[in-house]
């Protein structure tokens, strides 16, 4: 096998055994990189092997290439959340996610493409151009974390770094094939991850087995005094816990068929769970009323966050700025808003405008304040599920991989897309993305949710079915 | 119509800097003298990625202020975003508090002229201050040292009726905030400043008139000044059938006039939501129980112990409450002489003059309270007189030693041996027969005269008392 | 949403709209909020607004200066695309 096929454990292996060097893997990523980018458009910026000042030689990674989605702020080098906001923007600071994947010996091995700002569901809206499906170059890789999943499914890293706001590590997972974890809200530190929707964001990985996914999970997890809403917690031992196991009851929700879903989509979906039947795993329906309303809770809070988040773009102490040299502005909305109109894409735009409007005067109660209260509604719908099952199971979005240029022109209907991820984000629960094995035109994954905290539960059953051959990733070649 | 018919309505908000270590948000030193931009880090700034972590202090020294402001304190408060453009404000956003503030309504009493004035709390809450722009011509400079520093809204309801009682009132939060340290109540540094809500209304109207805002005045005497101009523009205004309008003025304290800094033609949309990066600051009951052990009795409450319990008038009261330090230094003294009335005539004399001269804090007083108040049981026990207790005053000063010491060593104790005092008695009515015959034909006024020369003779150490006795029984008795 | 609306908006969020953003925006916009707006008719009687989806309680910092923690006042500095010593410069704003 080539190295880039191999898992970030069976790198280790190599190297433990002397077989290969460090150097020499990430040599040969690099070469990957070099000959597969061009076609994919992963990569923002690609990173040399560090100096050994910079370089974690010991720990559970050492040596591991990883692709980190360029919305994580990584000390002297250029971070630009796929902006022209931040197109040279070079962060004086790290991470704490990155951080903790450092520590442990894991070598950046470059900054991958996504959605500017995390804000879409085909990795389209890039200021550095869309990133194409592995499987299928015309197909969108999903979205926002389209470069890492793309990465990690077309062999340029082992594993990545993406974030999830309302399905953007798990979307772009299931298009490119690859698996996915977004995990508990609190869990992973936000802090040096460039907000999109503070309420709603958390980091997690995107890897081609669950041993790895596992690994990532453990090592990136953690307290962290810079972020408030990080949690303080014992269990995260996921990767030295890892058991396969299939002792789980499974829900599944009732009425799917009410969303408009992609027949193929729902075909795999079905077939899935009978399998799962064929196995032995118990499953029970379950109720979650509030379905149909999770793309406009969802959104509504998003954009209102977002909108505020996005305030700090103004050019007066990093960033992009208009070049007022020639003619200085009018006045000072005026410096403002050349500014900040130049900075964004449409669909930054697009969603700032949505959510500075969902929270003006007159509108706040009707918009942001009613979703606030749907989205406790639903939680309580989620909490009341889990009294019945240990995991929700649900495929990943109503539609599959879609061309380039298919979606975008309607919002709406891209905002469609993000349906049933949006409900792991909306109550903070743990979620994961993984790719169906049965033969599809373009890679298919499914969805598993879990209450609070239970990320193990989610890792084990998935070790359970990758055992069982239920699920499988492999490198797609790129023709 | 005139004045006299109109009513003046004040509201103030009060922000004053909290007395932290570190920022609300953000390890980084609140120091005041700090170079430009010395004193910011990645989240003063608001650089992408980099998120608010609550100053554990900052909350403690909310709730104790809230307490001496007598507040209902929340259990659970939210921080809220601000939103608004403006390059010293460095997220686009204020994280302060909304609907949802750490201390409820409360309570602050105090004295104008003779009156005991009160007026409510509407709220107080928790905020960020913004950073400092200054303009030069052709661009604007700025200076986020103060961004993130930790403030605290104190806002009264509309409660003050006069320029007088507005400053009054203004000065007593100061002393409140002081005396449980929570502010150092510096004007000039701008930690604290104060925002005036002013309107008038036809004397009986319940309906509140239209609001002015002044921002920022930086002194007492000004936030009077600035509100009777106001009051008699808005009268004038009214009189003259001109619109108040709603806007927001700055004094400007060399005109003595205010002038408006920005119309709400376009009133502000703040799109205040709560802050996701925050989650609820949720206080435990036993904290607040805890912290209300800790709360130091407040100025206006010692003030009207001190008259109750130590019969001080309310002037001498004031004097003495002021400052905490001043007010524990004079318990102090009380607590060692017993003798609150004489205690409290030499600190507001005495020591304030010649701390006022040396200027020094009491704390750094030569004198400690144990020393005044032997000084003082010295002269209750007619040790030595008043007059001789001023040397003593100076010298203990000077050197540091006790009042006894002093005493003793330069033998200043007071003569009330009446043999000795009689003979400096006999000896001053021989010396001056000519004197004694006035007195004895009716010109009982010159009898000042003697004890003069009979202190003179004793170097001042004659009991005065014995000295008055015994010449009254010598030029009356013959 | 119409254009009046649109324009109070991007004005609001500080976003220069070019004539043609404004027309497509508006229409947009229109479609987006009228869809969402599907959640107007669900009641919500009783319930508390959800602003996070943590059960856990925040933390608080102690209050200590850690400046080795942080970045440095000119690493800061040198990312301002204007400036001037050690401020942070912008066109006049009076």
């Amino acid at each position: 096998m080539e190295i880039y096929q191999l898992s970030a454990q069976q790198i280790l292996e190599r190297i433990a055994k002397k077989e290969v060097s460090k150097e020499e893997v990430f040599d040969s990523y690099k070469k990957r990189i070099e000959k597969i980018n061009p076609q994919i458009n992963a990569f923002i910026s690609v990173s040399d092997y560090p100096q050994e000042k910079a370089r974690g030689d010991e720990g559970r990674l050492s040596g591991v290439p990883i692709g980190v989605k360029d919305l994580f702020c990584t000390k002297g080098i250029r971070t630009t959340a796929a902006s022209k906001a931040l197109e040279n923007f070079v962060p004086p600071y790290t991470a704490t996610v990155v951080k903790n994947l450092l520590n442990e010996g894991a070598i950046i091995s470059g900054k991958l493409n996504m959605d500017e700002f995390a804000m879409g569901s085909s990795n389209e809206n890039s200021f550095f151009g869309a990133v194409k499906n592995p499987a299928d170059l015309e197909y969108v890789a999903g979205g926002s974390s389209g470069g890492s999943a793309a990465a990690v499914a077309a062999g340029l890293c082992p594993i990545s770094l993406g974030s999830d706001t309302g399905g953007s590590i798990r979307l772009p997972a299931s298009y490119c094939g690859v698996m996915g974890l977004k995990p508990t809200y609190g869990r992973m530190s936000r802090y040096g991850m460039i907000s999109y929707a503070s309420s709603l964001d958390q980091a997690g990985p995107l890897a081609r087995s669950i041993e790895d996914l596992a690994l990532a999970t453990e090592i990136m997890s953690g307290f962290d005094g810079k972020d408030s809403t990080s949690f303080k917690s014992e269990e995260k031992a996921f990767y030295q816990k890892l058991k396969a196991d299939s002792q789980f009851k499974v829900g599944v929700i009732k009425g799917l068929d009410r969303l408009n879903f992609d027949p193929a989509i729902k075909t795999a979906y079905e077939e899935f769970v009978e399998e799962l039947r064929a196995k032995k795993i118990e499953i029970e329906s379950i109720e979650l009323s509030s379905l149909e309303h999770t793309v406009s809770i969802y959104y509504l809070i998003a954009m209102s966050e977002a909108s505020s988040n996005l305030s700090r773009y103004d050019g007066v102490r990093f960033g992009y700025r208009h070049d007022f040299s020639k003619e200085p502005p009018g006045s000072l909305e005026e410096f403002y808003s050349k500014t900040r109109g130049e900075a964004f894409g449409k669909e930054v735009k697009r969603r700032i405008l949505l959510g500075s409007y969902a929270l003006s005067a007159g509108y706040f109660d009707q918009f942001y304040q009613k979703a606030s209260l749907l989205r406790r509604k639903l939680s309580l719908e989620i909490e009341e599920a889990f009294k019945k099952v240990d995991l929700i199971l649900s495929p990943v979005s109503t539609v599959g991989a879609f061309k380039i240029g298919e979606r975008n022109k309607d919002p709406l209907k891209m905002y469609e897309t993000d349906q049933l991820t949006t409900l792991a984000n909306l109550t903070g629960t743990p979620a994961v993305s993984y790719p169906l094995s049965q033969k599809t035109k373009l890679p298919v994954g499914i969805q598993f949710i879990a209450p609070h905290f239970r990320e193990q539960s989610l890792l084990d059953f998935g070790l359970y079915l990758q055992n069982e051959g239920l699920i499988r990733s492999e490198v797609q070649d790129v023709l | 119509m005139s004045y006299s018919d109109y009513e003046l309505v004040v509201g103030l908000e009060i922000h004053a800097q909290l007395t932290t270590k570190s920022k609300l948000f953000s390890p980084v030193s609140t120091e005041f003298e700090a170079g430009d931009n010395e004193n910011i880090s990645e989240v003063c700034v608001g650089l992408p990625g980099t998120l608010p972590v609550l100053n554990k202090a900052v909350v403690d020294q909310a709730v104790r202020a809230g307490i001496a402001l007598s507040c209902q304190i929340n259990t659970r408060s939210q921080f809220s975003r601000k939103q608004y453009f403006y390059p010293d404000l460095s997220k686009g956003y204020q994280i302060s508090q909304f609907d949802k503030p750490v201390c409820g309504e409360g309570l602050v009493s105090f004295f104008v002229g003779s009156e005991l004035k009160k007026v409510r709390i509407e709220r107080a809450h928790i905020e960020e201050d913004a950073g400092k722009s200054t303009h030069h011509g052709t661009h604007t400079y700025i200076n986020y040292n103060r961004a993130g520093m930790p403030l605290l809204e104190i806002v009264s309801a509309p409660d003050i009726r006069s320029a007088k009682e507005a400053a009054e009132y203004a000065r007593t939060v100061r002393n409140i905030l002081r005396y449980q340290g929570v502010c150092d109540g510096n004007l000039e540094e701008g930690s604290l400043r104060c925002d005036c809500n002013i309107s008038i209304r036809k004397k009986g109207d319940p309906k509140l008139g239209t609001k002015v805002e002044l921002k920022n005045i930086n002194s007492f005497r000004f936030i009077e000044k600035a509100i009777d101009y106001e009051y008699q523009r808005q009268i004038d205004c009214k009189e003259s059938q001109q619109t108040i309008y709603q806007e927001t003025r700055l004094y400007d304290s060399t005109k003595n006039v205010t002038v408006s800094m920005r119309s709400k033609e376009e009133a502000d949309d703040y799109r205040y939501f709560p802050d996701p990066d925050l989650l609820d600051l949720q206080i435990e009951e036993s904290f607040i129980e805890e912290r209300k052990k800790l709360t130091f009795e407040g100025p206006v409450q010692r003030q009207q112990r001190y008259m109750q319990e130590y019969s001080l008038n309310q002037e001498e009261a004031y004097l003495l409450t002021q400052e905490r330090d001043h007010a524990d230094y004079f318990e102090s003294v009380v607590d060692v002489c017993k003798n609150p009335k004489l205690s409290c005539n030499w600190i507001s004399g005495e020591i304030f003059r010649m701390l006022n001269e040396e200027k020094v804090e009491i704390a750094e007083c030569p004198i400690k309270p144990q020393s005044l108040g032997g000084l003082i049981n010295q002269i209750s026990k007619g040790v030595i007189s008043g007059k001789i207790a001023k040397d003593v005053f100076t010298k203990m000063w000077e050197s540091g030693d006790e009042a006894e010491v002093i005493i003793e060593k330069q033998g200043l104790k007071q003569v009330s041996d009446s043999g000795a005092i009689e003979a400096w008695v006999d000896e001053v009515l021989s010396k001056n027969p000519e004197n004694v015959s006035e007195y004895k034909s009716g010109k009982t006024k010159i009898f000042g005269f003697f004890v003069g020369q009979v202190m003179k003779l004793s170097k001042g150490q004659a009991s005065p008392d014995l000295v008055n006795k015994l010449l009254k029984e010598k030029l009356n008795g013959e | 949403m119409d254009q009046k609306q649109i324009t109070e908006i991007s004005r609001l969020a500080r976003i220069e709209l070019s004539a043609v953003e404004k027309e497509e925006f508006s229409k947009d916009l229109a479609k987006i909020l009228e869809a969402f707006n599907n959640i107007s008719s669900v009641s919500t009687e009783g319930l508390n607004p959800m602003q996070n989806p943590t059960p856990n309680n925040g933390h608080l910092r102690e209050d200590v200066v850690n400046a080795d923690s942080c970045a440095k006042s000119e690493e800061l500095l040198e990312l301002a695309s204007e400036r001037v010593g050690h401020l942070y410069r912008v066109p006049p704003v009076v």
